[in-house]
């Protein structure tokens, strides 16, 4: 075989001498780099890729070359099932190349979406753990005041029972926030978890139902007559809804507190109006309303969490949707639902 | 240390009444330890502190000896207040202690311009403390004010 392959008529063979070094350094390269540890990025891999293929393809190359050197005359005889090997093989590395890259590459890089989504959560953790202290700390800190004011004013024999009264109402208020912070709290926690399990809901059913939920009748809660039927999950829109008209009844001063939910139609979206007649919102909060914890209002006539809003925002996120709140003319703010349809929403 | 009392005015600008009481009382045993009275005037927020502050300077009135300002409050926020204050010339030489529920904006407070800050609930002795010390620091070579009559 060796005097067919070094002999100079027969082509091949110095070719296939070629090729087999060629196959050599090719897989010899990416070893070398794999050996060496680099951390494999995309690139790399379809460096390696390609150098694998082109190793292999060379290789059996080279491999019919030197059997078309050593069948000689024969060649014509013993080509053919060769060259359909060759062509087997490179189907079997183009197979393995397209797990690789395909199905295999794209397990990595869910990999990576993973561990970025669970640092963005990690993230927003941080700030929720750091802004539920603050609010926190403040009625903890009132209690505390209250009760070694107390303590004192006993010892020293100066505690009316009035005060005393006083005192008393100040921490059970305090310890009321509390509770209402930490209900608030989990149930925007479980909200992160939540996932949406999205059918067609009817907008105007899920606001009939809060109106009665929540003992309304027509005049505090007006709702339109027709129907918007959206793709989102039933409870997050009933959630959603129930905290707009919650908010826009309880920041309200006005001598009959009304709700008023009107629609506006577009191709492929809808806006769900929620309009209130209540304190509303004065322009440069429009935007920090949304956060969770931000408690703009700190009068005490209106109790509030600073979680509702957030928890808004985050529903009508997890449905690709938006939310702007704005002030109304003549008092009172109006927020704006912007939600996805199916096609032209339907009447 | 005559008789008569040294009445100093403190401006406390706090928009919880719940934490106003406390803190009136801590400046009550803190008169009692200073051995001095303290007339305080309350303001819900810094525009209103801020309305109190410029009409006492243009009056010719009595402006505060200190001023406790708490750090979240609506409308205009403790650092938002020292901002606008620290640009007058007059009234940001008054010692302002910032009331805080925690010492994470500690650092802010101070490069905007406080003399020291307290973590509430306020201690009388604390306060009567962190009083006294500012007090005596501003009556030897810190500042006459205006409307101060000796």
């Amino acid at each position: 075989m060796l005097t067919y392959l070094l002999d100079i008529p027969q082509i091949f063979g110095l070719f296939s001498v070629i090729r087999v070094i060629i196959f050599a350094v090719t897989i010899w390269g990416p070893y070398k780099v794999w050996k060496m540890g680099i951390k494999m990025t995309k690139g790399l891999w379809l460096l390696i890729g390609a150098f694998a293929f082109f190793a292999l393809d060379n290789f059996m190359t080279a491999l019919i070359g030197i059997l078309n050197a050593s069948v000689g005359q024969y060649r014509d005889l013993y080509i053919g099932p060769y060259m359909e090997l060759r062509i087997y093989i490179s189907i079997g590395v183009g197979f393995g190349l397209y797990l690789i890259f395909f199905k295999w590459w794209p397990w990595r890089l869910s990999h990576i979406k993973a561990q970025e989504k669970l640092e963005r959560v990690l993230q927003d953790m941080k700030y929720l753990t750091s802004a539920s202290s603050h609010q926190i700390r403040g009625p903890l800190g009132t209690i505390q005041g209250y009760i070694s004011l107390l303590e004192v004013e006993a010892l020293e024999g100066d505690l009316g029972v009035e005060d005393m009264q006083e005192y008393f109402s100040f921490i059970d208020y305090e310890v009321k926030r509390l509770r209402a912070l930490v209900d608030k709290f989990s149930e925007y926690v479980k909200l992160e978890s939540l996932t949406a399990n999205k059918t067609d809901v009817d907008i105007t059913h899920v606001i009939m139902d809060i109106r009665d939920s929540l003992g309304l009748d027509d005049f505090a809660l007006s709702i339109p007559h027709d129907s918007l039927v959206v793709l989102a999950d039933e409870q997050h829109m009933h959630a959603l809804f129930q905290n707009l008209v919650e908010n826009g009844l309880k920041f309200n001063e006005s001598a009959t507190p009304t709700v008023m939910v009107s629609y506006e139609r577009h191709e492929g979206w809808a806006k769900i109006n929620v309009a209130d007649n209540g304190i509303g919102v004065e322009p440069e909060y429009l935007e920090r309303i949304f956060n969770v914890f931000e408690r703009l209002n700190k009068d005490d006539r209106f109790t509030g969490s600073g979680v509702g809003l957030a928890m808004v925002k985050k529903i009508v996120e997890a449905h690709d949707g938006s939310i702007k709140a704005y002030p109304q003319e003549g008092g009172g703010s109006v927020f704006s639902v912007c939600l996805p349809v199916l096609g032209v929403s339907n009447g | 240390m005559g008789k008569g009392k040294k009445t100093m005015r403190v401006l406390l600008v706090e928009d919880t009444q719940s934490q106003v009481i406390l803190i009136k009382k801590a400046l009550e045993r803190a008169a009692r330890l200073n051995g001095c009275d303290y007339d305080t005037t309350t303001k819900a927020n810094g525009v209103e502190a801020l309305e109190y502050l410029e009409a006492e300077l243009a009056g010719g009135g009595k402006l505060p000896h200190y001023i406790l300002l708490d750090l979240f409050m609506p409308k205009m926020t403790g650092l938002e207040f020292l901002e606008v204050i620290k640009e007058i010339e007059v009234l940001k030489r008054i010692p302002i202690i910032m009331l805080t529920t925690s010492e994470d904006e500690v650092n802010e407070a101070y490069d905007a311009g406080i003399s020291a800050y307290m973590v509430k609930p306020l201690g009388g002795g604390q306060l009567a403390q962190e009083l006294g010390s500012i007090g005596h620091f501003m009556s030897s070579d810190f500042v006459r004010l205006p409307s101060e009559t000796t």
